[in-house]
């Protein structure tokens, strides 16, 4: 049998467009306005398609914090689902201080 | 009529967009095929040979090994030596999602027979021709 040289297929993966919505819950125990040095902050993202492994970041008040997390980086692998929790030990200084605050989260590396 | 001269077999992807070479990019579902020609070692074309079209699978990992070639089409050359997959036979990927170490998974799928193969493809994926 004769073989022919190799002929190579590249795949050129779809561009799908992501979009991310943030929510964010505060379990202050009834406190009102939460207490930055007690109460911890969650930021849930969910993505619009598949971003496993793929890292989001906070910003609040247009400044980065530092803190993030990657998709699928929770108990179940969800990979459209990431959590980005602030704790009183890991609070940003925008959160620490009094007033109102704008947080988004953007992606990093993709 | 073989003359006992070496067969030599010359193959290339077509990517329907006007592209025919030995190494060709597709996107998710684009059909491509597979064409070239047969002539023996002095350069003369060979008519009427019968062509195997293979899909060659290699482990998704370095260090790459093979491991089964997938069957996909007999083809016989013309009187000019040539060969080409008719478009009953093309072949495309489809993009099933991405492995947890980020390379994406795709099912080769071919007209006839529908799904090839499915798996992770780190580099690309290879082709080939043969005669006996």
């Amino acid at each position: 049998m004769v073989e022919s040289n190799v002929v190579t297929v590249t795949f050129q993966a779809p561009v799908v467009v992501v979009s991310l919505n943030l929510q964010v819950s505060i379990d202050t125990k009834g406190n009102v306005p939460y207490d930055p040095s007690k109460d911890s902050i969650w930021f849930m993202v969910t993505a619009s398609a598949d971003c496993y492994g793929k890292a989001v970041k906070l910003i609040v008040d247009g400044v980065d914090t530092g803190v993030m997390n990657n998709f699928g980086n929770n108990p179940v692998g969800d990979k459209t689902h990431v959590n980005i929790v602030v704790t009183p030990s890991n609070m940003p200084a925008q959160l620490k201080t009094q007033g109102s605050h704008t947080c988004k989260v953007v992606s990093v590396g993709w | 009529m073989w003359d006992g001269r070496l067969k030599i077999v010359q193959c290339f992807g077509d990517d329907g967009k006007g592209n025919v070479t030995a190494s060709i990019t597709v996107g998710n579902g684009q059909k491509f095929w597979l064409k070239g020609y047969v002539k023996n070692e002095i350069g003369t074309p060979l008519a009427n040979e019968r062509v195997e079209i293979w899909f060659d699978e290699y482990s998704p990992d370095p260090p790459y090994t093979y491991r089964k070639s997938w069957w996909l089409s007999t083809q016989y050359t013309n009187i000019d030596g040539y060969f080409d997959q008719s478009p009953y036979d093309v072949e495309w990927l489809e993009y099933v999602g991405l492995s947890s170490d980020g390379f994406p998974i795709l099912r080769l799928m071919q007209a006839k027979m529908g799904k090839i193969w499915e798996g992770k493809v780190r580099v690309n994926l290879g082709f080939k021709a043969t005669v006996t």
